[in-house]
């Protein structure tokens, strides 16, 4: 079931992927275990990077939902600095109806959009909140740096 | 196996277009490049393809990608180099100019050259000048850190290194080289400018004898507090001493030369007033206690040797002020808790990479 639904995925990604979305398994032999690329969307400060994700799919998805991080370093409130991703999709409000393809545009929009109310990062989350000028300089220079 | 022509669907980042290219089973990824590079008229060594998830290498032949016609593929293109204008991006130009300036360029704090900061801690490094030797690395501090125990060692692993038959033979072979002693003592200018004040110190380095029995009895275990009656250096102090109750050292690996640059925070040495050291009790290896600080220990009088370890010598060094640089780079970066970025600089001996590495780790 898991098998038949995640080969599924990723026969639709390589067709129509999202715009900044690119996704696959790492390797061939073992679909449980993909590899991720977000590309920064442009009007955020995660511009022109490129990130990696992993992501982990369940024996029993699509019950349960991918465990999904990022490899890449990325400053972010939403996101520390083991890839964990506070994303409520990813967690309590996962649905079966959702697909990789969701996941990666989801977090594709959180960096767009971070929430800095419910941060991973609060340092980061504060900065956010009160200083966008220099979250925003910061989280560049971070892209510049690992994501480049 | 005929090649095939596929047809792929280009997405590219920055523009909300869709490009068709069509290309050959056959290709490499770097001839796919090109066909993009041609067809979306962007310089063929700004794109990067990404395909499943991965970014394509150009050597890559497309057929082993498992990549067929109707599939689509993610163009990145990376930002110009600096030296390229690029009238068709002036927001990411100009973006991109201010956040290289506000960079944490790592050389420019290499850590070897920054002793200030670690003058305040008594756990630094005191391998000075002479890392080669072991034993004798204290001589470099020695004008801070008190000689030996500027090696920054715990009392076992001192113990350890002095149990170690091939250290002793080292040590022992070194003091009774007259040769290297003065080597040692000409590599450290603090040093010879104190034995040149100071005769009678200089003899006692010279002489092989005196030196190996001193090693000896640092050997031994002695303890602070020792004196070595007859010697006539009351105001000297016990490098055994600063190895005990010295933390660990935290940054072993950084040399420094600590001595030659903080020659106005020391003490002009004082082997010459008897009453200080109260015989007996500040006497000991002259390592420890030559230092500069070798007559402010005697004015400790009992706790001979401290006085050389426990007055840091520069506590008027504010460690913000000492990484005022590195301290502004990290906040820069988002942090604001000072005391928590000094205290990841201290760790890390100024490095500002690892401090945030450090203050990620524990966020």
């Amino acid at each position: 079931m898991a098998l038949k639904r995640i080969q599924k995925e990723l026969a639709d990604l390589q067709r129509d992927p999202p715009t900044n979305c690119s996704a696959g398994p790492t390797d061939d032999n073992d679909l449980y275990n993909w590899t991720a690329t977000l590309i920064g969307p442009d009007d955020c400060p995660y511009q022109g990077g490129v990130f990696f994700l992993n992501i982990q799919f369940p024996t029993d998805y699509p019950f349960k939902p991918p465990k999904v991080t990022f490899t890449t370093r990325i400053y972010h409130p939403n996101i520390n600095a083991n890839g964990g991703i506070c994303l409520d999709i990813l967690k309590d409000q996962w649905s079966p109806a959702l697909t990789i393809s969701k996941v990666l545009l989801s977090i594709s929009s959180l960096l767009t959009d971070a929430n800095p109310n419910d941060p991973l990062v609060p340092e980061i989350a504060h900065l956010y909140k009160n200083d966008r000028a220099r979250y925003d300089a910061t989280a560049r220079e971070w892209t510049r740096r690992y994501a480049a | 196996m005929e090649d095939q022509t596929i047809t792929l669907t280009i997405k590219a980042s920055s523009s909300t277009e869709e490009n068709k290219v069509q290309a050959q089973l056959s290709w490499s990824v770097g001839q796919l490049k090109a066909e993009c590079s041609n067809k979306m008229n962007i310089p063929v060594e700004q794109i990067r393809l990404v395909y499943r998830g991965k970014i394509l290498k150009d050597e890559t032949v497309l057929k082993t990608l498992g990549i067929a016609d109707g599939h689509s593929v993610h163009l990145v293109k990376s930002p110009a180099k600096n030296a390229q204008s690029q009238p068709s991006q002036p927001a990411q130009s100009a973006q991109s100019a201010p956040a290289s300036q506000s960079a944490p360029s790592p050389s420019s704090n290499p850590s070897a050259s920054q002793p200030a900061p670690f003058s305040g801690s008594p756990d630094l490094s005191g391998f000075g000048g002479m890392p080669s030797f072991p034993g004798m690395g204290g001589m470099g501090g020695m004008g801070s850190m008190g000689g030996m125990g500027g090696l920054g060692m715990n009392p076992q692993m001192m113990q350890q290194m002095m149990g170690d038959p091939q250290t002793q033979q080292m040590l022992i072979n070194m003091m009774s080289n007259p040769q290297v002693m003065e080597m040692v003592i000409n590599s450290n200018p603090m040093l010879k400018q104190m034995l040149d004040a100071n005769p009678q110190m200089r003899e006692m380095l010279r002489n092989p004898a005196m030196l190996q029995s001193i090693f000896s009895m640092m050997r031994g275990g002695m303890v602070p507090g020792m004196g070595m009656p007859g010697m006539g250096m009351p105001g000297m102090g016990m490098p055994g001493m600063g190895m005990i109750g010295q933390p660990p050292s935290t940054n072993p690996s950084v040399p420094q030369n600590q001595p030659s640059t903080q020659p106005t925070q020391t003490t002009p040495p004082q082997p010459s007033q008897p009453g200080q050291g109260m015989p007996g009790f500040g006497m000991g290896y002259p390592y420890g206690g030559m230092g500069p600080y070798g007559g402010g220990m005697g004015g400790f009088g009992m706790m001979p040797g401290y006085g050389a370890f426990s007055q840091p010598p520069a506590p008027q060094q504010n460690p913000s002020e000492v990484y005022a640089v590195q301290i502004q780079q990290i906040k820069d970066m988002g942090f604001y808790n000072e005391t928590l970025i000094i205290q990841a600089l201290q760790a890390t001996g100024g490095n500002v990479e690892a401090a945030v590495e450090r203050l990620l780790s524990s966020l």
